[in-house]
């Protein structure tokens, strides 16, 4: 090695010495819009001689003789070479790089290039992701990946998307690792981020790619990794974009006092006649003169009857809201340091009208890596985020919704003199005067990490250390709001102010220490080798109290308070040690095999159980390099075929599943006039839990067309879980406690994914004009296929089941006469009321299936299950993501779309998830009318979507209308146009004067389109259908226009 | 040079790692929770863990379901009267067990604490208790069920999938584990833990319970009813006798004129001269209660429970059958000189509730308001529309005196003395005449004899009499319909429930002001008649009730309307689930429900 060194240095002298020096200067431009390239390297060929052009693109180099060549090159750019001749100045037009096969990917523990992957991995870079107005960085990614599935949650501002890869995982669940610049994190950190300073998202989708990461990596890894600066030159770039939000799709009420009344009265027969004549009347006279007063005294003068015409969607949400982000980024790269320092902040108003929702959000990132020698390099990576989000406290979660949702249009907030009426403090008062809520996060993370070069770009040893603190503090106030029933008649809406405080801090620490080998040797053979050891522990602290009898409202604080107090305190712990590798091979870049494995111990598990081994291996061939493949290489530029399989486990079990212990808690009996504490009984535990171990089986090719311009990747996989945590043989009951889990249960998962991009370049006008298009498609379906449910109860997991399906009826329509009622199965086993309502004409009607005469459920079993039978699945299928992209000219243009291609969904009316904006009346008779329900059956309008007007039908799955069933299973696919961005980048011959690098303008909108398959009566947003309280019972998803900047110097 | 220091820094970075590596453990426990051998070490420990069985005993402010009640809310006993109650259908009995488990769980370590023996033996015997009241409970639904002493692991084979004990085997258990708990129990000053007469309270009530059932069901084969009669008889005897507690009539030094509804409206029972234990209730520790649909909501008192209430006339305490036209008096009418108790459990026309200012309108179709529980401090009525802090009784002397009363007349022992000793003390509470025993054996009451056609014999008198004190005294404190299953006349709940009489259709006073403040029309088009808004409306072809003679008469529930037959006597029990026979074919449906 020393020699070879030596006699390369010695050969240079050599050379220096003895060879005629020439001088050959030129300019260095950009062939698109003609701007000079700063930075830009330039080679002589075969030496390590070698300049890059300064500030103004120009350069100057000593070349030895006139046969030499000189290599323009530069990031993203197709290298060009030129040969001196006779030139002094040499001038070049560079062209932006279309070549795909150049591409690096990050992978676990390094980087690999993408025609040398063998397993499913697939990557994301900023241009996705940056100057978005999106909340965060899952919002950004939804439908960038195939089969990285991501639910966003609802539209408020402090909303965590949730993550996914390829489809269910386990009953137990199951999500992806999250790995940021290396080290382990999770979801909420993700959504965290500034999405500004993530330079490249890489997904690791099947075992073999993610086995590195061993026991937690079941479920695919996410990869992170931020900005590093660009070598050659310091920048400074300051970017922002100022949005305005308005909400996606809200519902649509009927405001006519005069119908809504009479309609109530119908759908309250049942319980009550809420309105007599006189309030009907007035109701109608209402409808007529808008401008009488919305709420009146009942006759006794004691009470408030509104027959007003409020909209609460529009007095709680707001047309616009307004949301901000600025960023500043300095970066610079020398010879021994490279440095990135960020900044950023966010400024989310909320759309919430009566009472702010502001969400504030800081983030610091600052990178700095110092090459102590050249074999030794030495950096830091710290970042620190402070987020703030406020809200009222009523609004708790999307629970809240229930109260503006079923309350009447007909109810008004306020009384004549300013107070809140009772439908008022539930739902404005509430959010004005019920108290706040404030969650303070303040997350900070380091990382030391030192690299040696054994053997330069042979053998090296890394090694990270990092440590993360997270402190959360909530307080928050629950604050009793008065409000008036009657003149006089003064009530209160919630009790006893308390005040709470939680603070909650978790310390991690993260180890490990990994070498990497690289070599080709005799030139076709190529190795390479990771092998580390990795250790984490992680801590929680979380302190959680409670005091009522607040002493003012206008200090909701524990110390100016004078109730009980409640009190919780909670730590949780885990350590984990690891020891991984990997190996791969490749000859002549046609033949490529690799494996890795981890060997896991974790604190979760008994010591003789903790530890295991995680192996999986995969292989490719690269045909097109193949010497037959050539006459096929004008058309087909590059063939890869991929299989992998392996197997992982998943540990996603709680900290100390296998130790019984007793607990603490405060009892809710009074015992001598206080809550005593009490310790409970254990609870029964396995002896012997194990891993659920998690096999992959993938399939791949990789194929380039037309010089690499259309690329195309496509996989299908296989999943086994096996060894699911779940109930094992059925016990007696006397056993008194819920049976300890065993490894008992199987599912499969199975799907696939494609991604088809295309990207080439043409002149237009003289210009050059870039433009690509890409598209990714996937899919997935999991179903049991081992279950301990010897009944086949259809209450509970079995085997066959299609994660997801729907069991429901299979609707007829309406009934048309009294006959058809009679002749008709009896439909009572399944629509049974307390009260007094039986079938009539425009009532639904069910399908017999089994023919037996009556309609039911049978035994609720696979086998009897009466004429329920499947009639749609919930889970999401066919997700896609286009991506159109071009510039010119310093414009730029993109659109992405993302949608769904198919799922299911009944609006449940099971109690806690029943969507009112779609069942309304028929699931509370005070729900606000919507224009959706007046397309109900009537004698004269037999044709409608609802049955008649029947009282209660939905407001249980034992009902008419609570029952899943076809008629009203909503289609909820759906595509969106995600992101529309158009923008302009000032000439960089205007710029240079100015001493600015870059300037670029833009528009960017977000949702600003949505196709849904839902019916025209269920007016909610197509992506919180089937999350949270339904789907108009969720915070309010937005669209967003922004205008932003971006200038560099 | 270079490797040198190359190497150095290597060894640095090796040296590193495994100092760290070896400083790391993988043994990691819960800091927050114990692990079991760190606890049941003292009689502190023992108290700590039984705070958490209190939650077990109950206190009950209805008598839903039972002949007392009309209700709009269903219930399973509405529903097994429906004959929709089946052995699929039943549900699991599987947090009863939760329960035993639990409890067993204490006995079985609670022998491992050492310290002051009594204290010890105090604990242990309150664990006893709860064993034994949770076995009841469950005796009181399955007749035969398993019986552990012990807790089950998974293991445990042999017991896990054993076969009812006999109902007798059982039973006689929980007489142990009381008398156990009566001998060791310490008894204190407390009214909401338990204490040694909390034991007494337990036995006599369930010794009592199971009396009866031998003697009403032959069913059962058990011919030693007179047994479980005299240990009601003691254990109720030795708590009146102690002179722990009394009757409580004065607030302070002057008498309190509601003292009887007292006990169930007020916020602080602890010092209540009356009460064995309670249930105790505040709004400052968030432990509530929520009343609202027992007061006008969905469910209110029935004309039978009304029609109990003796009258009184000219000092002499009649049947309220001897009232000339007493069935055909409106609500208005149905309130003058009957026992004092009537009015301070239900609600009167006038009644204006705290806070309010009008007159409480009921809601026909659920009978008579219930104003027994119902708070007399306005906040409680507000709370969130129904959250209640009072205090509730779970074991009182008054039920003690019922005890004994029945007991000594179920043994054909009841003297005038046992009556003045008990009932009379009840009634002087009340000012209502006294009782005397030997009218109530020369002169039956042919209501009372209908109702109650299995009680034979030279006490049938007393008997009856005694069970209308009871049903009186004890009204919807949820004793009724457990009454009505024990003394095997079922078929009384099954009856069609019966509000209110109306006289005739249209305008009706129901505040007793003599203004009409309601109107009941035929038809909703006959509604149209009304012009006075404030008038509450009811038009029989939509209402939810209708009348017994059509236009007139007592409201009954359309829902409720011949709808419910007790099947005797297989509805005295409730069936084993099937589920629980599949996973224990050791077990056998009850023979009634096969």
């Amino acid at each position: 090695m020393r020699k070879l060194l030596l006699s390369l240095v010695l050969l240079a002298i050599f050379h220096m010495a003895n060879a005629q020096e020439l001088v050959v200067t030129g300019a260095v431009t950009q062939k698109s819009d003609g701007s000079s390239i700063p930075g830009a390297t330039i080679t002589v060929k075969g030496t390590k001689n070698a300049t890059l052009t300064n500030k103004l693109g120009d350069f100057s180099i000593k070349v030895p003789s006139q046969k030499s060549v000189l290599v323009f090159s530069f990031v993203g750019m197709n290298k060009e070479e030129r040969e001196v001749g006779n030139l002094s100045v040499i001038n070049v037009a560079m062209t932006t790089e279309i070549n795909a096969l150049n591409e690096v990917v990050v992978v676990g523990y390094g980087v690999q290039k993408k025609v040398n992957l063998s397993g499913a991995v697939a990557s994301v870079s900023s241009d996705k992701i940056e100057d978005r107005p999106v909340l965060n960085v899952g919002q950004a990614l939804e439908g960038a990946v195939g089969n990285l599935n991501i639910t966003v949650g609802n539209g408020q501002a402090n909303a965590s998307p949730s993550y996914n890869i390829r489809g269910y995982g386990s009953i137990n669940g199951g999500s992806p690792l999250i790995v940021i610049d290396g080290i382990v994190a999770d979801a909420g950190r993700l959504n965290d981020m500034n999405p500004n300073d993530i330079a490249n998202v890489t997904v690791l989708k099947d075992a073999s790619a993610s086995a590195i990461y061993g026991s937690r990596a079941a479920y695919g890894v996410i990869l992170i990794t931020t900005k590093i600066a660009k070598p050659g030159k310091q920048t400074i770039t300051y970017s922002n974009n100022f949005s305005m939000r308005a909400p996606t799709v809200t519902p649509q009420y009927l405001l006519n006092p005069g119908q809504v009344a009479k309609d109530l009265n119908i759908m309250a027969t049942l319980c009550c006649m809420v309105y007599d004549k006189t309030a009907l009347d007035y109701a109608a006279s209402r409808s007529l003169n808008p401008s009488l007063p919305n709420i009146v005294l009942d006759p006794t003068g004691t009470k408030w009857i509104g027959l007003g015409n409020t909209d609460w969607y529009k007095q709680i949400f707001k047309d616009y809201g307004g949301s901000q982000q600025h960023n500043l980024n300095i970066a610079g790269n020398s010879d021994k340091i490279t440095y990135m320092l960020s900044g950023g902040y966010e400024d989310n108003n909320g759309m919430l009208k009566v009472a702010a929702d502001t969400y504030k959000k800081y983030n610091f990132l600052g990178k700095v890596s110092i090459k102590l020698k050249d074999w030794w390099e030495i950096s830091n990576n710290t970042s620190y985020v402070k987020n703030e989000y406020n809200r009222p406290y009523a609004l708790y979660g999307d629970s809240w919704f229930f109260f503006p949702t079923t309350m009447g249009t007909l109810e008004v907030p306020y009384t004549p003199d300013g107070y809140y009426t009772s439908a008022g403090v539930q739902t404005i008062g509430s959010l004005i005067d019920g108290g706040r809520y404030i969650s303070v996060n303040s997350n900070y993370q380091t990382k030391f990490e030192t690299k040696i070069d054994l053997i330069k770009d042979v053998l090296s040893i890394n090694s990270n250390f990092s440590y993360y603190r997270a402190s959360n503090i909530q307080r928050y106030a629950n604050i009793p709001v008065t409000y008036m029933k009657g003149p006089g008649n003064q009530q209160t809406w919630g009790s006893n102010a308390t005040a709470t405080a939680i603070t909650q801090f978790t310390d991690q620490y993260y180890t490990d220490v990994y070498a990497n080998f690289h070599k080709t040797f005799a030139g076709k053979h190529a190795v390479g080798a990771t092998l580390g050891v990795n250790q984490e522990s992680s801590r929680l602290d979380n302190l959680n109290v409670g005091r009522a009898g607040l002493i003012t409202p206008s200090y909701p604080t524990i110390q100016l308070a004078t109730g009980a107090i409640t009190d919780a305190e909670s730590i949780s712990t885990w350590a984990m040690k690891s020891t991984f590798g990997r190996v791969n091979y490749s000859y002549d870049n046609k033949y490529i095999l690799e494996g890795s494995g981890r060997y896991d111990g974790t604190s979760r598990f008994p010591s003789n159980s903790r530890w295991a081994f995680n192996p999986s291996g995969s292989a490719a061939w690269v045909a097109s390099n193949e010497k037959f493949f050539q006459p096929l290489s004008s058309v087909i530029s590059f063939l890869k075929v991929r299989a992998s399989y392996g197997t992982l486990g998943n540990q996603n079990v709680s900290n100390y599943p296998y130790l019984p212990t007793m607990n603490n808690a405060q009892s809710s009996v009074i015992l001598d006039g206080s809550r005593p504490y009490y310790v409970s009984s254990p609870g029964l535990v396995a002896g012997n839990l194990t891993w659920e171990k998690v096999t992959t089986k993938n399939f791949g090719v990789d194929i380039n067309f037309l010089k690499n311009r259309l690329t195309l990747t496509a996989d299908i996989y296989n999943r086994d879980t096996k060894g699911m945590l779940s109930k094992g043989g059925v016990l007696p009951n006397v056993l008194g406690a819920s049976q300890p889990l065993v490894n008992a249960a199987n599912l499969t998962t199975k799907g696939w994914e494609m991604m088809v991009s295309w990207k080439d370049q043409v002149t237009v006008a003289g210009k050059q004009l870039n433009y690509n298009a890409s598209a990714v498609l996937s899919d997935n379906q999991a179903k049991i296929t081992k279950y301990n449910n010897p009944t086949g109860t259809l209450s509970d997991f079995h085997v066959g089941q299609q994660l997801g399906e729907i069991w429901g009826l299979t609707t007829e329509g309406f009934f048309t006469s009294a006959e058809d009622i009679t002749k008709h199965a009896s439909q009572s086993a399944v629509t049974n009321y307390t009260g007094v309502n039986p079938i009539s004409v425009g009532d639904l009607k069910f399908l017999d299936k089994n023919n037996d005469g009556v309609i039911s459920k049978g035994k609720w079993t696979t086998t009897d299950h009466g004429d329920y039978s499947v009639i749609g699945n919930t889970n999401p299928r066919y997700n896609f993501g286009v991506n159109l992209g071009a510039d010119w000219n310093g414009f730029d243009v993109s659109m992405f779309f993302q949608g769904v291609g198919k799922k299911d969904f009944y609006p449940a009316a099971d109690g806690s998830t029943t969507d009112y904006t779609f069942f309304n009346m028929y699931a509370s008779p005070w729900t606000g009318e919507t224009v959706g329900f007046t397309n109900h059956w009537t004698p004269t309008n037999t044709n409608a979507y609802f049955p008649r007007m029947k009282p209660q039908i939905a407001e249980s799955s034992s009902y008419e209308l609570g029952i899943p069933q076809t008629r009203y299973l909503q289609n909820a696919s759906y595509a969106r146009l995600k992101n529309l961005t158009i923008g302009y980048s000032v000439p960089k011959s205007v710029l240079q004067k100015c001493r600015i690098e870059k300037l670029r303008i833009f528009f960017s909108g977000e949702n600003l389109f949505t196709k849904s398959g839902l019916v025209a009566e269920y007016r909610v947003d197509p992506e919180l259908v089937g999350i949270g309280g339904g789907g108009g019972l969720s915070y309010t998803l937005q669209k967003s226009y922004s205008l932003g900047l971006t200038l560099s110097f | 040079m270079k490797n040198i220091s190359k190497l150095k820094s290597i060894f640095l970075i090796l040296v590193a790692v495994v100092t760290i590596f070896g400083c790391t453990k993988l043994d990691l426990y819960p800091e927050t929770s114990m692990n079991q051998g760190s606890f049941f070490s003292s009689p502190n420990d023992l108290s700590l863990y039984l705070n958490g069985l209190y939650g077990i005993m109950p206190a009950s402010m209805t008598d839903l379901t039972s002949d007392n009640i009309l209700s709009t809310a269903d219930t399973y006993e509405y529903k097994m009267m429906r004959g929709e109650v089946t052995s699929a259908n039943v549900g699991s009995w599987s947090s009863n067990w939760t329960t035993i488990r639990n409890i067993n769980f204490f006995l079985d370590n609670a022998g491992k604490a050492t310290g002051n023996t009594a204290d010890l033996n105090n604990y242990i015997g309150v664990g006893h208790f709860f064993r034994a009241f949770q076995y009841y409970e469950m005796v009181k639904q399955y007749s035969d069920v398993p019986w552990f002493s012990h807790v089950l692991t998974t293991s445990d084979s042999l017991s896990l999938y054993k076969t009812q004990t006999k109902r007798s085997v059982v039973v006689d258990s929980i007489i142990a584990d009381l008398n156990f708990a009566v001998a060791n129990i310490i008894d204190g000053t407390s009214k909401t833990r338990v204490t040694k007469s909390t034991a007494l309270a337990g036995l006599a009530r369930i010794a009592l319970q199971e009396g009866t059932m031998r003697k009403y069901h032959p069913e059962l084969g058990l011919t030693d009813a007179n047994r479980f009669l005299q240990i009601a008889r003691d254990a109720s005897s030795q708590l009146i006798k102690s002179g722990k507690f009394s009757i409580y009539v004065k607030n302070g030094s002057a008498v309190h004129t509601k003292a009887y509804e007292s006990l169930f409206n007020s916020a602080d029972l602890s010092a209540n001269s009356e009460m064995i234990m309670i249930k105790a209730y505040d709004l400052s520790l968030s432990v509530t209660t929520i009343f609202k649909n027992i007061f006008n909501n969905t469910s209110g008192l029935s004309r039978d429970l009304m029609e109990e209430y003796l009258a009184v006339n000219a000092g002499t305490a009649i049947p309220f059958q001897q009232v000339a036209g007493y069935d055909q008096l409106p609500f208005t009418g149905v309130f003058a000189n009957r026992d004092p108790r009537l009015v301070q459990t239900f609600m009167q026309p006038g009644y204006v509730a705290p806070g309010t200012t009008a007159a409480t309108i009921p809601k026909l179709e659920i009978g008579y308001i219930q104003e027994k529980y119902y708070p007399l401090t306005s906040d409680q009525i507000q709370l969130g529309g129904g959250t209640g802090y009072d205090d509730m009784p779970i074991y009182r002397l008054g039920e003690m005196y019922l005890i004994y009363a029945e007991a000594k007349a179920e043994l054909g022992e009841l003297t005038q003395a046992d009556l003045d000793l008990t009932i009379n003390v009840l009634r002087d509470r009340v000012q209502m005449p006294h009782a005397v025993l030997a009218t109530w054996l020369s002169t039956v009451d042919p209501r009372l004899a209908s109702h109650y056609p299995n009680v034979q014999g030279t006490m049938k008198g007393a008997i009856l009499e005694i069970r209308r004190e009871r049903r009186v005294e004890l009204a919807c404190e949820g004793f009724r319909w457990q009454d009505l299953m024990r003394w095997g006349v079922g078929k009384l709940a099954a009856a069609t429930p019966q509000g209110m009489f109306v006289p005739a259709l249209g305008y009706i006073d129901v505040t007793g002001d003599g203004v009409a403040d309601m109107f009941i029309g035929a038809t909703v088009a006959d509604l149209a008649q009304v012009t006075n808004g404030s008038i509450t409306k009811y038009s029989l072809d939509k209402a939810l009730f209708s009348l017994s003679n059509t236009t007139s008469g007592y409201v009954q529930l359309k829902s409720q309307l011949n709808k419910y037959n007790f099947i005797e006597p297989k509805n005295y029990y409730k069936p084993v689930y099937d589920q629980d026979i599949l996973t224990n074919p050791n077990l056998v449906q009850n023979s009634f429900w096969k």
